[in-house]
């Protein structure tokens, strides 16, 4: 299976090769060559999802070297009495990565589908560059190995970047510039922090083992000890990191900046709230098929990222910027709700409403329990799949109108109603409707993040309440209404921007309108039957996703158990002697309690709907035990209350 | 002495017969061309054969060893691989100046080339403070001679007569640092000096240390093009023509940085106080080099200005490695060296460098060279493989994965990263970043004409010109760049053991005359003790 995988993510980049010899008047080959090798890849990757085990545990499909090592050796061979730095070609795919994967495959095809007719020049150059990216995103998702994850992090740049200034909107050359080097900018710092911990792992792992693992340093990582790496902050229990802002952590701890180094690429790249400006410029000139997979793909990059390197690998850091990363993910939220109430354009809209949603996906990931967790990666697929078909069916509104502003258009479902059907379905899934995917996805995102901090999750909520609103006032002004067709321009100028036409009616002659082509309907149908499919049976999806989540949640509450020990023991140590005897004891010695939240973790999958029972009783502990920590700081039996009451916390917050 | 002088003598002499076989033959072309009259394809095929011979040479010399104490030219690993390098580079270089000359000046100018490579590899052999000195000059010298012979117009006499003032200045400076160098340990011999100098109490006097390191520093800064003696770099390039341009910016370089891990870094690192004090001088110069290049850059219409402040930032990055190098001595090899950064990436940057101007020569507009970044608007579809060839040269100077100049980055910030325990101190992670938001900087500039390219109309009607000795050299160039990005596994185990032999000083044959005995371990740094695995 291994051969399968490395098959499947390098087959596109050749395909892409292969174009560059198809003769340029020829567009119909290049497209049928680039579909072909889509389909392939698309078949690949779904067979090797047959093929997952979401039993077993660790990176599935991935070679296994001499040394027991996932990979094998980039680089050269080690020498012989040193260790050299050993990169490695390792590739797996885990319940993170699995459907990231085959998401990539999927949008693909999407993409293709919508460029088929929209594109008419350098058809070749630009299936080439699609193939190219898909390559890059494959490999992203299936690298094993740090430094080959950002090879292929980086490299998804230039085939997007050729993409945008080629085929894109009449700003095409700012919008590729800036998405350009924006990216480049983050991810050169995540490319430090990304050393960084390779150079912590070898200087603080017993036995100064050098790896480039991902598998190994966050295991390594988890366990090293080094009092500087787990002096992160300054309090003493898991509420007090909630409520507490910048003041008590400790900026200067190597993890801490490691953190903010891995987090400047993938923030960037998800985008956050303060460096998102790139995002609705690029989405905006980007031809759709670069829309459809920088909105799909690309942004779950980051939060991939942040799961896989900032949660996995800076644990405490992780803890400790709750707070700072839930405001920022909250302030995404309602600005991008906000931004995309105040467009015009409709592909501007979808790319606030990204800004928005991306970050739920975030909030979710970094609230810190296993529910809020799971949400946000279904939540990846998820957005990657109604984004897509959003942008699809923008695509095709666009290739037929050539506008895109919502004051000229109106009764879309008179003059396609297939295609009116697609969008409002995209539409209620991005909205979070029960029934359909989005809603598999936000709701355990809002439990989960009411639980790890309730003022975040009532504005998270305010902001899906928001982002129902402008999708639905979005469907009201295209879908519905009296019919308005805007005057079509000629086919030449296809890079005409949206016209002034405000005030005058186009009653379409909706012969002007040429109805969906089996392309459109190819790309856009297997999105929408997995936007229902997800919404209605998401169980199998979950299953797979949950042993990942879970190591990771349970890897968070080891690290968090260690440093209120570790905290414990130093006011032990400065406490004055007349601290009761016993109390001291209870401080010093947690094993018991460490114990516990991991024997309760392996319980598996239990029905969502007891989730929010469970979790209002124990919110109801935390409180008390604030209560009471509030009362006696200081005295010696409290600590170990409160303990409790975060156990039980974490017990109900990991099923 | 283990080994008789004669001996010595004779196995210093095959060491350094590939550069013999430069020189020899540069005599011989600058000799004869006074008196037989050949076209320049001529003199271009022997400069070509004179290379291939010293090649030869070098590879018949591999795995030959001398005493490191006893010999001025050594054969370790550093010296083996950049002298390859550096005859590799000499190819590449000649087909980029085949056509340049005219015929009644062709042997001079291709003597003086050869020269030059003579010179080049004579630096990476030396291990000696004379030594090392002549082959300094023998680069320098070759060079005003290039300057003035290729063209005789008002603004090539202005870059040569300005390159020559400021070249002798800066010999100046380096030899009188040199002399002080010497004067550190009364030791002529590189590495005998820096095995002296954690040996003996109170040795590394840290005021002689400080002129050695400042002046020689400052010499070689010149060489390299930083800050702050890197001004003269833009005029020089826009005023030679672009194949001087094009040597300028890699030879004097590449030698620059072996000049400085063979005289500085290996020596200085093994004493505390000039250590540090030679890192905080590196620190300032790296920070400020790749700054103002990328800086500056960005206002560049005129392409060899521009590659010339391109050339300006990666001094700076090179100059990272430089500050790591004095930091790490014989220590954390096992990590990343900094001196292995060093060499991955001057290996990265002759290539993409030479690459990028070598398209610069092909490219004609009608009758015209291609001066400005606008006049290559177009190009990606007007002149596909050129512009390819110059779309991998700049994305790999911006160091953008899989090409070969971002594991040249990554060895470098790897280095610094490796280089000290973050808990002590934050400098080189400062220093890490300021690389890496110059980098992003940076690939705005190069960005910017990839964009003209392949993202702008086409202009004038352009043609490849220069005949089939360009093209390949090009293509040779932008080829590598691709191939040995994806399999860099030679490249990084050629530079690592070239960093470790550099630092590595094995223990004398005989002590008992130097007073090694005295115990003084205790006032070194930990890791200087030379350890016993080499022999």
């Amino acid at each position: 299976m291994a051969t399968l995988l490395v098959i499947t993510i390098f087959l596109p980049i050749a395909g892409s090769i292969a174009l560059a010899f198809v003769p340029r008047d020829n567009p119909q080959m290049a497209r049928g060559l680039a579909m072909g090798v889509g389909l392939i890849t698309l078949v690949a990757s779904l067979a090797l999802l047959a093929q997952f085990d979401p039993a077993r545990k660790g990176p599935q499909f991935s070679t296994i070297n001499a040394r027991g090592q996932y990979g094998i050796s980039w680089g050269g061979s080690p020498g012989e009495n040193q260790t050299r730095p050993d990169i490695r070609v390792a590739f797996g795919l885990d319940g993170l990565s699995l459907w990231m994967f085959v998401l990539t495959s999927l949008l693909m095809i999407t993409a293709m589908c919508s460029s088929w007719t929209s594109i008419k020049d350098r058809v070749a150059a630009h299936f080439g560059f699609l193939l190219a990216l898909e390559t890059g995103l494959l490999g992203l998702f299936a690298s094993l190995d740090v430094i080959l994850f950002y090879i292929f992090f980086e490299f998804t740049l230039i085939p997007l970047f050729f993409l945008i200034g080629i085929w894109g909107g009449p700003q095409r050359r700012r919008a590729s510039v800036t998405f350009f080097l924006y990216t480049l900018a983050g991810s050169l710092l995540t490319l430090l922090g990304v050393i960084a911990l390779v150079v912590i792992h070898y200087n603080f792992t017993p036995g100064k083992v050098l790896t480039f693992s991902i598998p190994e340093l966050t295991s390594g990582l988890s366990s090293i000890e080094w009092p500087a790496w787990r002096d992160v902050g300054q309090w003493s229990n898991f509420d007090d990191i909630l409520r507490s802002g910048p003041s008590v952590i400790n900026w200067k701890s190597p993890q801490v900046i490691v953190f903010l180094l891995l987090l400047a690429g993938f923030a960037i790249k998800v985008p956050m709230f303060p460096v998102h400006t790139w995002l609705p410029l690029a989405h905006v000139e980007a031809p759709t098929a670069g829309s459809i997979v920088l909105a799909g793909v690309l942004l779950k990059v980051g939060t991939y990222g942040l799961l896989r390197f900032n949660l996995a690998m800076t644990p405490l850091a992780s803890l400790a910027l709750f707070p700072i990363i839930a405001t920022i993910a909250v302030i995404g939220i309602i600005y991008g709700a906000l931004a995309a109430l105040a467009q015009t354009d409709v592909k501007r809209l979808v790319a606030y409403s990204s800004v928005s949603h991306m970050g739920f996906i975030v909030l979710g990931l970094f609230a810190l329990n296993a529910t809020a967790m799971e949400g946000g990666v279904i939540q990846m697929l998820n957005h990657g799949l109604t984004t897509g078909a959003l942008f699809a069916c923008v695509g095709v509104i666009y290739e037929r109108y050539h506008t895109r502003s919502m004051d000229e258009m109106s009764g879309l479902w008179k003059v396609m109603p297939l295609l009116a059907f697609f969008f409002i379905l995209a539409s209620l899934g991005s909205a979070a409707l029960p029934g359909l995917n989005g809603f598999v996805g936000e709701f355990p995102i809002l439990i989960g993040s009411f639980a790890a901090s309730p003022k975040a999750g009532v504005l998270a909520a305010t902001g899906m309440i928001l982002g129902a609103y402008y999708l639905l006032w979005m469907l009201r002004r295209v879908v519905f209404g009296p019919l308005r067709v805007p005057e079509v321009h000629g086919e030449d100028s296809s890079h005409a921007s949206s016209h002034e036409h405000a005030g005058d009616d186009h009653h379409g002659a909706p012969a002007s309108c040429p109805p969906l082509g089996w392309h459109d309907i190819a790309g856009l149908a297997p999105l929408m039957f997995l936007i229902v499919a997800i919404g209605v049976y998401p169980r199998p999806i979950i299953e797979q996703i949950q042993p990942p989540v879970n190591d990771l949640i349970n890897n968070l509450q080891l690290q968090r158990e260690r440093i209120l020990a570790d905290f414990h023991d130093k006011t032990a140590r400065e406490a004055p002697r007349n601290t009761r005897r016993g109390g001291g004891n209870n401080m010093g010695a947690p094993p018991v309690p460490r114990g516990e939240p991991k024997k309760s973790e392996g319980g598996g999958a239990h029905p969502k709907g007891e989730a929010p029972h469970g979790r209002a009783k124990s919110e109801a502990g935390t409180k008390k035990g604030e209560g009471e920590a509030g009362n006696k700081a200081g005295a010696a039996p409290q600590p170990r209350a409160d303990k409790k009451s975060e156990d039980g916390n974490s017990k109900k917050g990991g099923k | 002495m283990a080994t008789n002088s004669y001996e010595a003598v004779i196995r210093t002499a095959a060491i350094l017969a590939p550069e013999l076989i430069l020189l020899l033959s540069a005599v011989a072309m600058m000799t004869l061309s006074a008196f037989i009259s050949q076209p320049r394809r001529f003199w271009c095929r022997m400069a070509t054969w004179a290379l291939l011979a010293s090649t030869a040479a070098l590879l018949w010399n591999a795995g030959r060893h001398t005493d490191v104490y006893a010999s001025v030219a050594i054969n370790d690993a550093m010296s083996f691989w950049s002298r390859l390098v550096l005859l590799l580079t000499g190819f590449i270089v000649i087909g980029l100046a085949h056509d340049e000359p005219s015929d009644d000046r062709a042997g001079e100018f291709f003597g003086a080339l050869v020269m030059v490579n003579a010179g080049a590899m004579l630096v990476a052999a030396a291990n000696d403070v004379v030594f090392l000195f002549v082959g300094l000059e023998l680069v320098s010298i070759p060079t005003y001679l290039l300057l003035y012979l290729s063209r005789r117009t008002p603004s090539t006499q202005e870059a040569a007569t300005k390159y020559f003032y400021l070249s002798i200045f800066a010999s100046g400076l380096l030899l009188f640092g040199l002399a002080y160098l010497y004067g550190l340990t009364g030791v002529g011999n590189l590495k005998a000096a820096s095995y002296l100098i954690p040996k003996v109490p109170g040795m590394p006097n840290v005021g002689l240390g400080l002129v050695a390191l400042v002046f020689v520093m400052a010499g070689l800064c010149f060489r390299v093009a930083a800050v702050p003696l890197h001004f003269y770099a833009p005029d020089v390039y826009q005023g030679s023509p672009t194949v001087i341009a094009a040597l300028l910016s890699w030879v004097p370089k590449a030698v620059g940085f072996l000049a400085m891990l063979r005289a500085l870094t290996f020596m200085f690192s093994t004493s505390i106080e000039l250590s540090q004090k030679a890192v905080m001088l590196c620190w300032v110069i790296a920070a400020a080099t790749m700054t103002l290049g990328n800086f500056v850059a960005l206002l560049q219409e005129n392409l060899k200005r521009l590659l010339a402040y391109s050339s300006i930032a990666h001094a700076g990055y090179l100059m990272i490695g430089v500050t790591v190098a004095f930091a790490n001595g014989e220590q954390r090899t096992e990590l990343y060296h900094g001196a292995e950064g060093i060499l991955f990436y001057l290996v990265a940057y002759s290539l993409m460098t030479l690459g990028a101007f070598g398209v610069i020569i092909g490219l004609r507009l009608g009758d015209r060279r291609v001066e400005t970044v606008r006049q290559l608007s177009g190009m990606g579809w007007t002149q596909p493989w050129p512009a390819a060839a110059l779309a991998v040269c700049l994305l790999s100077l911006s160091g953008i994965p899989p090409l070969l100049g971002f594991w040249g980055k990554f060895e470098i910030f790897a280095s610094a990263l490796a280089a000290q325990d973050l808990e002590q101190s934050w400098n080189f992670m400062i220093l890490a970043v300021i690389g890496v938001l110059n980098a992003a900087v940076g690939a705005y500039y190069y960005l910017r004409i990839v964009v003209l390219m392949y993202l702008a109309p086409a202009g004038e009607e352009s043609r490849f010109g220069g005949g089939w000795p360009v093209a390949a050299s090009v293509a040779a160039c932008a080829g590598l760049t691709v191939l040995l990005g994806v399999f860099w596994g030679p490249v990084a185990n050629a530079a690592r053991e070239a960093a470790r032999d550099a630092a590595t000083r094995p223990i004398p044959a005989t002590v008992n005359t130097t007073p090694v005995v005295i115990p003084v371990a205790a006032v070194a740094p930990a890791g200087a003790v030379p350890s016993a695995k080499t022999k």
